[in-house]
């Protein structure tokens, strides 16, 4: 669920205005905690179907596109695999920099994969040929 | 626009200051004045790249551009000991971004920190002149350039 007025817009647009390149934008809007707040409290899908309301908006403003850009970014705080999932079907309409900005959060995703292991019970014992010393010696039960 | 080996630049000319965005500017001219001097009101057709390497007809946006002007341009980075007014400052962003540029106006010297004078153009805001390190854009991590070949 986002909330707009939880978000620093003003800030947003400070760091939109003064932004000569899209590196600027997104180092400057991933530095403001009503982004990484804004990343915490809603999906990448939320995030990304709130980037379109604002894109076709018939009166867009400036804060609307500087607002876009945050949630863009916030993205880059958001779980890599569930945002490329949502990226699937998703293009900007409007944003000159938002593929800049994506191509940001892709190089610099860190990508975590879970594996399941199975590990058979028993409990570590002591090797009487190495005097003892401690190993990882498995006594199955 | 290319460059002097004849490659294309990439460049966009905005052609829009909203009202809203217009009603930014003073926060900004509270924040900075007392450091800067104005040379020119807001223009939205060029940022600071297209002032320093493009005439003030376009704006450059992408750091491949400036990549490729640095190099296709025949400049090279100079001690900040050397640095004469006219040369290049580049302020670079932690991850290496070409973040801001401008010229420099007075060198660094010793007895102003090694601080330079510039005169740069903030985005879509007003081109000024400034001391080097009162801006938005880190002054961390600054290079200077001069075309020599």
């Amino acid at each position: 669920m986002i909330e707009f007025e939880t978000l620093n817009i003003p800030a947003f647009v400070r760091h939109y205005m003064l932004a000569n390149t899209p590196g600027y934008l997104y180092r400057h809007l991933r530095a403001e905690p009503s982004v990484k707040s804004l990343a915490e409290a809603s999906t990448p899908k939320e995030l990304l179907a709130a980037v379109t309301s604002l894109e076709v908006r018939p009166e867009r403003r400036p804060e609307d596109v500087a607002i876009a850009y945050a949630m863009l970014v916030a993205l880059s705080f958001q779980n890599y695999g569930a945002v490329r999932e949502a990226l699937t079907n998703w293009q900007p309409k409007t944003l000159t920099w938002a593929r800049h900005i994506l191509s940001i959060i892709t190089q610099t995703a860190i990508v975590t994969t879970t594996i399941p292991l199975h590990v058979p019970r028993g409990r570590v014992m002591a090797d009487p040929e190495k005097n003892d010393t401690p190993s990882t010696i498995l006594e199955m039960p | 626009m290319h460059t002097a080996q004849a490659n294309q630049i990439d460049n966009e000319q905005l052609d829009e200051i909203s009202p809203f965005e217009r009603n930014q500017f003073p926060q900004f001219e509270r924040e900075f004045s007392t450091a800067s001097e104005v040379c020119a009101d807001p223009n939205p057709r060029f940022n600071c790249h297209g002032m320093t390497f493009a005439s003030r007809r376009t704006g450059i946006f992408e750091s491949a551009a400036l990549t490729q002007i640095l190099a296709e341009d025949g400049y090279e980075e100079i001690q900040a000991d050397r640095v004469k007014p006219g040369d290049v400052i580049m302020y670079f962003g932690s991850d290496g971004d070409y973040e801001h540029s401008g010229l420099v106006v007075e060198p660094p010297r010793a007895e102003t920190l090694n601080i330079p004078l510039v005169r740069s153009k903030w985005a879509k805001y007003r081109e000024l002149i400034h001391v080097g390190n009162r801006c938005p854009y880190s002054f961390s991590n600054v290079k200077y350039y001069r075309v020599t070949k």
